[in-house]
């Protein structure tokens, strides 16, 4: 049985092994900085920056590293969904030689868990990466601490745990081949998402609104997390909603032929695109949170502590910015994959290698600019609050709105050239044959 | 039926190793409806390719209307194929995505036609081939016949001069086939547009002005008058 | 009634060599292991018939008190004749099968160029289909327009038997050794 399953880890290709590693990799060095931090004493031994060095602070440092994990798990789910196709017909051919769903998704298990477990290990190699550029005497920030470290027992913990979350976000990847035994395309649209993410937000809404009355300091910190949290949750939820409704505004009314096919494939099938967009809105909504405090940091030109923390705040936006174009390329590559046929087809007929990239980017940008847009306005209400207003921090608010949809514009651009020779892969006239 | 309009001369490509044209020629006039037939492996639809620029060939010349089609760029071949040429294929050619309507809409967007406009041309041409009922349906929805005729309706809704057909009816039975290939032949013909048709099936051969037979990558001679029935 | 085309079928086994009548039945009926075995009587009429028309000729009579034992010969005008027949393409039809495939089989055995001769019949059978196809196009009866349906495919299936017998002439058969 695990030979099988270490054949079709090899079958489903060196990229996708590597994406799967890379994210476990990424998520244990995270999740080890963040026991590290955890480990240090209220008073730690050595010179750390504030936000790690002040107990106060520190709870929301790492709160705010844990959720970096959040895009790494999303491009995992990417990652593991790709080739998606070819997959499900080895999958299915298996189940038609006798295997059961059990078996399946053991095999589909192993799939997972074997790129996984090495990532999770190669985390610990990560962890000591960060460690090095990030802690100690050389570096130029200290926000990994070198007085302590987790003790082998915590690394354990994290590492078979990572491998664990990895294997259950492989299985969710794939249960529909579990379902479907001949792995036959389903021909029916499914249902058009419902915007059932707007009762999170108003949820959210709520704890924030409980804020206003007098509650300890404690409490405070609790809600503001856990409203983070329920909002974070709700932007991903209503991604798919916001990508399908401004697909269908577009399509009704469109002359622009790449409009049309991207449009239309949005409507067809959101969910996937959604995903990708959601870790954009994710992004944007800590941005605009950013930005709606930031008028106040840059007020104050003495002390550099809230600079460079908005500094910090902004290097590691782009790092999740840089994982999300990750997520959207393999988003990207996995869709051209699925429709090679007509792809090649409308080529033939006239359509040029620069126009199916307009439909690509545009296929992105239709789903990832309005969930991108609503999650940074909500950053800017959740922490700005919707009161006080100077020119100033309006000036600001505008600001950070453009900068961030300029970004993930940027971030789908990249995207889109990284896919280039997927695109003339497919529009290769091989995929027109019948024999 | 004036001058030739489309020729190959001493065409030859290879794929890899494998030499799937090893010199063909052959004309087609204006106008013209020719079969090109041939065993598997012939090189039918290689040379259909090269004749729509599709492909370009390692060796030989490809002439469309005087000039030469394969030492066009790829931006300008792929500009000619969407004005002057229509492509029917087997089957698995429309957009999955788009209804029926919108698929045979799609050239004329892209030849920057207004949308109200193009959505008229594309029902008139629905109309036409029989298949306006399947006017909001997506191709998945479609039986073959249904989406092979949608596929006509693409490939004439911009008024070509020469329509490319690889084994259009091959993925249909003889009743869909009949109908889908008299569509075709029936529309192409009103619109005084020549028509290649790739098959390997001598009936719908016969529905053809003229036969052009590839064996072997080479184009065969003609068979000589001389051998008739007295 | 003996078909023409039989006649010919003896041609063509006589242009190997001097033949008994016997001999010439055997190899006949070797030659379309489908088809009905001749019998010696009709063997005889179309020799007769043939040595009338001066196209064989009696070379040897023994008679033993068995069976006749002559042998016939192929004259000059046999062979003329016989070449003709196979540079003539037949008329296209469901009812000329069987001469279509005497033809064909005789042509191989000989040796004949059969790529000309499959190109040529090819070409024959296209244009009588084009030819129905448009009398279908402006028949008005639906029995007439399933008549001529029926001469077609029986057409298409005697271009798919030259197709195939091409094949196997040119040794592109796989599963025969």
């Amino acid at each position: 049985m695990i030979r099988v399953g270490v054949t079709l880890t090899r079958a489903g290709g060196w990229p996708r092994m590597l994406l799967v590693g890379g994210c476990t990799a990424v998520v244990t060095g995270l999740l080890l900085v963040v026991v590290a931090i955890l480990r240090l004493p209220a008073e730690p031994a050595e010179r750390l920056f504030a936000l790690v060095g002040e107990p106060g602070l520190r709870g929301g440092t790492t709160f705010a590293t844990a959720m970096l994990c959040v895009p790494a798990l999303l491009l995992l789910y990417q990652a593991v969904r790709l080739g998606t196709a070819a997959r499900e017909r080895r999958l299915a051919a298996l189940r038609l030689a006798g295997a059961t769903p059990g078996d399946v998704r053991a095999l589909g298990a192993v799939e997972v868990a074997l790129p996984a477990s090495v990532g999770s290990v190669a985390g610990i190699g990560v962890y000591g990466l960060l460690r090095l550029v990030l802690g100690g005497e050389l570096a130029e920030v200290r926000l990994v601490p070198t007085s302590v470290a987790p003790a082998w027992w915590q690394m354990l913990i994290v590492v078979v745990g990572v491998t664990g979350l990895g294997v259950a976000v492989g299985l969710l990847a794939s249960r529909r081949v579990v379902v479907t035994p001949l792995g036959v395309t389903r021909r029916e649209a499914p249902p058009p998402p419902r915007p059932w993410g707007a009762l999170l937000l108003a949820v959210a809404a709520g704890g924030f609104a409980t804020l206003r009355t007098g509650v300890p300091r404690q409490v405070a910190y609790a809600i503001v997390f856990a409203a983070i949290a329920v909002t974070v949750l709700g932007i991903v939820s209503l991604a798919p909603w916001i990508a399908y409704r401004s697909a269908r505004y577009v399509l009704n009314r469109t002359a622009s032929p790449t409009l049309t096919l991207a449009a239309s494939r949005i409507v067809a099938e959101p969910r996937p695109v959604a995903r990708a967009a959601a870790a954009v809105g994710g992004i944007a909504l800590v941005a605009g949170g950013a930005g709606t405090t930031a008028t106040p940091a840059l007020q104050q030109t003495d002390d550099p502590f809230y600079l460079v923390s908005y500094l910090l705040v902004a290097a590691v936006l782009l790092v999740a910015l840089v994982m999300v174009v990750g997520t959207l390329a393999v988003h990207a590559a996995e869709s051209l994959l699925d429709r090679k046929r007509s792809i090649a087809a409308l080529a033939a007929l006239g359509t040029s290698v620069q126009e199916m990239e307009r439909a690509q980017f545009a296929e992105i940008a239709l789903a990832a600019l309005p969930v991108a847009a609503a999650g940074a306005l909500l950053g800017t209400i959740a922490l700005g609050g919707l009161g006080f207003v100077t020119p100033l921090s309006a000036a600001v608010q505008l600001l950070t709105l453009a900068l961030t949809l300029g970004l993930v514009w940027l971030a789908i651009e990249l995207a889109v050239r990284a896919t280039r020779p997927w695109v003339r892969r497919a529009t290769s006239v091989e995929n027109l044959r019948t024999a | 039926m004036t001058g030739v309009l489309l020729a190959a001369h001493a065409v030859r490509k290879a794929f890899g190793r494998t030499e799937a044209l090893r010199g063909a020629t052959l004309s087609i006039g204006d106008g013209e409806v020719v079969a090109v037939t041939g065993p598997s492996g012939s090189g039918k639809s290689t040379l259909l390719m090269c004749l729509a620029g599709v492909l370009r060939p390692e060796a030989g010349r490809v002439e469309y209307g005087g000039r030469r089609l394969d030492e066009l760029s790829e931006r300008d071949r792929t500009r000619l194929r969407r004005r002057e040429f229509g492509l029917v294929l087997q089957f698995g050619q429309l957009v999955p995505e788009l209804t029926a309507a919108q698929n045979v809409a799609l050239p004329l967007l892209f030849e920057r036609h207004e949308r109200a406009a193009a959505m008229r041309s594309a029902l008139a041409w629905l109309e036409r081939l029989g298949a306006d009922d399947v006017a909001s349906a997506r191709p998945g929805e479609l039986s073959g016949g249904e989406a092979q005729r949608v596929a006509i309706a693409r490939a004439l809704v911009t008024g070509p001069r020469v329509i490319f057909a690889d084994e259009p009816t091959g993925a249909l039975d003889t009743v869909s086939g009949d109908r889908v290939l008299n569509a075709l032949l029936t529309a192409a013909r009103a619109s005084y547009a020549s028509v290649v048709l790739v098959t390997h099936d001598n009936r719908v051969a016969a529905h053809a002005d003229r036969e052009i037979v590839l064996r072997d990558g080479v184009v065969e001679p003609v068979a000589s008058p001389a051998a008739a029935t007295p | 009634m003996t078909p023409v085309s039989v006649a010919h079928v003896l041609l063509g086994v006589l242009a190997h060599g001097p033949a008994h009548g016997y001999d010439l039945k055997r190899a006949h009926d070797a030659r379309f292991p489908s088809a009905k075995p001749l019998a010696y009587g009709q063997v005889y009429t179309a020799l007769a018939k043939l040595e009338r028309e001066g196209l064989v000729e009696v070379v040897e009579t023994k008679r033993d008190g068995g069976p006749d034992r002559t042998t016939y010969a192929l004259t000059d005008e046999g062979a003329a004749a016989l070449r003709d027949w196979l540079a003539t393409t037949e008329s296209p039809g469901p009812y000329s099968a069987d001469d279509l495939v005497r033809k064909a089989v005789t042509a191989l055995r000989l040796g004949t160029d059969a790529a000309g001769f499959l190109r040529s019949q090819r070409a024959v059978h296209l244009a009588r289909m084009r030819d129905l196809l448009t009398r279908q196009r402006a028949a008005a009866e639906v029995d007439a327009r399933i008549e001529i349906d029926h001469t077609i495919f029986h057409l298409d299936a005697d271009l798919r038997w030259l197709e195939t017998a091409a094949g196997r002439v040119s040794g592109k058969e796989t599963d025969q050794s």
